[in-house]
């Protein structure tokens, strides 16, 4: 069971891979649920006015930026999850069997905090301004901290 | 739950380098070594080792002496006065984990 390469270094490329792949499900998620809201706004002809296509393009902006942030933190939950789950099967652990239910928790809070959600229970709820990104970007930073301690 | 008992849980258990660390504080409990001893008697990668001890030492659970590459680490005194929540706890973990093996 020989190790090779620098521990350090594996843990920041796993970071960065589930950053990247958070990011990528993110646009994409984003891009096919706004392409179909926009199409049936255009069908229905309420992206008129410029006004409305100010307030759409902002709120466009945010949705965004919003999925991509979420999404980073479910990549960094889920790959969190592997090394507790792996962990849990080899040491039978009460304390890592907490440690996955808290992660689990967390799964679900981001799934429910995804714009996607709130845009389909009615877009009124769906605040598309920075204070309705701004905790999940701190839940990043936190996640980002604990998976720097769990893979050390 | 005690302070040092919380630590040792996470740094055997709640991270992932976890077994290997409990393996290497369970030589030095038993035999004072340096990194290149260490790697050699657990069959490491030397740069894991060193990467292990460095964890280990800036929780202060492993102390050093002399210099360099001879740079000799055992248990600090933290650790020597709880050493049994260390056997507790690696009883629980490390002997699943080498039975896997």
């Amino acid at each position: 069971m020989k190790n090779s390469g620098n521990p350090k270094e594996k843990m920041l490329a796993v970071l960065l891979i589930l950053l990247i792949l958070g990011v990528v499900m993110g646009a994409i998620l984003s891009k096919a649920s706004l392409s179909y809201v926009e199409r049936q706004a255009r069908r229905q002809g309420r992206l008129d006015s410029s006004i409305v296509r100010g307030v759409w393009n902002a709120f466009v902006g945010m949705y965004t930026l919003g999925t991509i942030i979420i999404c980073m933190n479910l990549m960094l939950l889920l790959g969190l999850l592997g090394a507790y789950i792996q962990s849990y099967r080899r040491t039978k652990s009460s304390f890592l069997l907490g440690l996955i239910m808290f992660l689990g928790v967390l799964v679900a809070q981001s799934l429910l905090s995804l714009p996607i959600l709130h845009v389909s229970v009615g877009t009124v709820l769906y605040r598309s301004n920075i204070f309705t990104i701004l905790p999940n970007l701190f839940e990043t930073i936190a996640l980002i901290i604990l998976f720097y301690l769990s893979m050390e | 739950m005690h302070a040092v008992k919380r630590l040792l849980w996470w740094l055997l258990a709640g991270s992932v380098g976890g077994f290997n660390r409990g393996r290497i504080l369970e030589v030095l409990l038993r035999n004072p070594s340096n990194a290149h001893e260490l790697s050699q008697v657990l069959k490491l990668d030397y740069k894991t080792v060193r990467h292990h001890i460095e964890v280990l030492e800036k929780n202060r659970l492993i102390t050093s002496m002399g210099a360099d590459y001879g740079k000799v680490y055992f248990p600090s005194d933290l650790l020597e006065e709880h050493v049994d929540y260390f056997n507790e706890i690696w009883g629980k973990i490390g002997k699943k984990e080498i039975r896997r093996k």
